[in-house]
């Protein structure tokens, strides 16, 4: 959301200045439509968003006062990072925010350490 | 056999601090802690005061993660039993903590949770309800944390009477330890509901002054009276059989000697307005303790017209003409009404009392209400050396609750 207002608002001026309004505006609602997936891709295949760094930032909403330093590619959830069952459904919700993807708790429940569910998130996003 | 039973610490959360002894300071200097509403907005709402708890940081009292998934009516548990344990000295270790018991209730619960995660799953869905919701809300949650947080494994039951339940925690704790089940106990009472639901159904029921002035809203027995403000916080207590306490060298600070608990049988929000079965409740709590020795009484005192009213009626026909001679005050008065943990922060002020022969005052006393014509203690503490008192609680659905204490010697 707040991309395509950072993006698309000064646009809407310029395109109404140009008189170009009506056919863009399609474009627009096309972009609205689909802009958060799109835009998402767009970031992750320019490598401005860090996954592991993302998840990492997942980890500590879910666990104030975690030491950042535990949480590793090999660290694991139930073990290394003391957190249990309920507190992986709070991670899979704050992961669902930062990545606009959904991990079933069937799928996460799979999974024991950070590294492999960064691998998930990469599979999910299609990177 | 019976055991003598003992107070031997306690800790509070409250509107007029975050321990027991600056609420006590702040109870005898007849100051209040009631101001407007600031955690959420009032303007829509029809009442715009209460007691709320200031500047409580529950990371001082447990760690960051416990305090993100324990609801604000637990963590005040937390730390108003850490605060009693610390007080009274007890170490809870392999030898004893089978033999100890948490007996805290609430009246409420976790509404600050629940409503949030209401909003959640009306805006986002059911998927997106956070799975610590029902452990957060739940009212057992408090003794649960608490036995979590101080290591003790004996009998665990959060109790839910209404604006009784302190009274009855501490109640039943006095009698599980007075038969030798359990050696000591954590018990008291907490609750955290000034939210926009809280708020708005008391407010509709009828219970709740609209006086906006916050300094004046609560005023118990006044003649100009028409509701109680909410308040919020916790009281927890260590109880333990005088035997343990002498063995383990413990401060010993008050001995309760009664509790009497009956129920009106009559309207979910309105008391009996004869006050008999309070008369009953009362009756019990003196069963080994002489009438004649109560020297101050511990009002509920809400502030309704109806409350104290028919508490003073069944204190009048209680203790006959000896009535008038008797202290009567309502801490509601500076507090507002701190539901489930009332009855518990009203037994630690009873404890208060008894050690330092100071009555607290009931503040904005100044009409005379011909139903109301006791000794309330208008607006300035008393020095007065009393050895026998009794509080009195009492709660929607009909709850009449009474703890009789004694100055131990």
């Amino acid at each position: 959301m707040v991309f395509r207002t950072l993006i698309l608002a000064p646009l809407n001026k310029d395109l109404q200045r140009l008189d170009l309004f009506p056919s863009l505006l399609y474009i627009i609602t096309i972009l609205q439509l689909f802009g958060t997936p799109c835009l998402q891709n767009f970031i992750f295949k320019e490598g401005a968003m860090d996954i592991h760094a993302e998840l990492k930032k997942a980890i500590c909403k879910v666990n104030p006062g975690i030491n950042e330093e535990n949480i590793t590619p090999e660290a694991t959830f139930i073990g290394d990072l003391e957190m249990d069952s309920l507190s992986m459904v709070e991670l899979s919700l704050a992961m669902e925010d930062s990545f606009g993807i959904t991990l079933p708790d069937e799928e996460l429940a799979k999974l024991t350490t950070v590294g492999e569910v960064t691998e998930l998130i990469e599979s999910k996003l299609g990177k | 056999m019976t055991h003598r039973v003992v107070v031997t610490g306690y800790g509070a959360v409250s509107p007029l601090g975050n321990t027991a002894d600056e609420t006590w300071q702040n109870l005898i200097a007849g100051t209040s802690g009631i101001e407007t509403i600031k955690c959420f907005d009032p303007s829509d709402f029809s009442v715009k005061v209460a007691g709320e708890v200031k500047g409580f940081d529950p990371v001082a009292f447990m760690d960051p993660r416990t305090a993100k998934y324990t609801d604000r009516f637990a963590q005040f548990a937390i730390a108003a039993a850490k605060q009693a344990i610390e007080h009274s000295g007890l170490v809870v270790d392999d030898e004893n903590r089978y033999e100890i018991g948490i007996l805290v209730g609430s009246g409420i619960g976790g509404t600050h949770s629940m409503e949030e995660q209401v909003s959640v799953l009306n805006s986002r869905g059911p998927m997106r309800v956070s799975p610590f919701i029902v452990p957060m809300m739940i009212a057992d949650n408090a003794t649960g944390r608490v036995s979590i947080e101080t290591g003790i494994r004996g009998f665990n039951l959060s109790l839910v009477s209404a604006c009784s339940t302190g009274t009855d925690a501490v109640g039943i704790a006095y009698k599980m330890v007075k038969h030798g089940e359990i050696k000591a106990a954590l018990a008291g009472g907490t609750d955290a509901a000034i939210t926009p639901l809280g708020v708005a159904g008391f407010a509709q029921a009828g219970a709740l002054t609209r006086n906006p002035d916050p300094k004046t809203a609560s005023r118990p027995f006044d003649a100009r009276r028409d509701g109680f403000v909410m308040g919020e916080g916790s009281g927890v207590l260590v109880l333990e059989s005088l035997d343990y306490a002498l063995e383990r060298g413990a401060p010993i600070l008050a001995e309760i000697v009664g509790y009497g608990a009956t129920s009106d049988a009559f309207h979910i929000t309105q008391p009996l307005s004869s006050g008999e079965s309070a008369v009953r409740a009362i009756q019990m709590a003196l069963k080994e303790v002489g009438f004649e020795e109560i020297g101050y009484i511990n009002a509920h005192g809400t502030s309704t017209k109806l409350n104290d009213a028919s508490e003073t009626r069944a204190i009048k026909n209680t203790f006959g003409k000896r009535a008038y001679s008797i202290p009567v005050s309502s801490v509601k008065s500076m507090l507002g009404h701190m539901l489930g943990a009332a009855g518990a922060l009203e037994s630690i002020v009873c404890c208060k009392v008894l050690e330092e022969g100071i009555i607290p005052p009931t503040i904005n006393f100044e009409s005379s209400d011909p139903e109301c014509d006791l000794d309330y203690v208008p607006n300035h503490a008393r020095k007065l050396n009393v050895d026998t008192v009794i509080s009195n609680s009492f709660g929607f659905g009909g709850h009449n609750s009474v703890l009789a204490l004694r100055r131990y010697s």
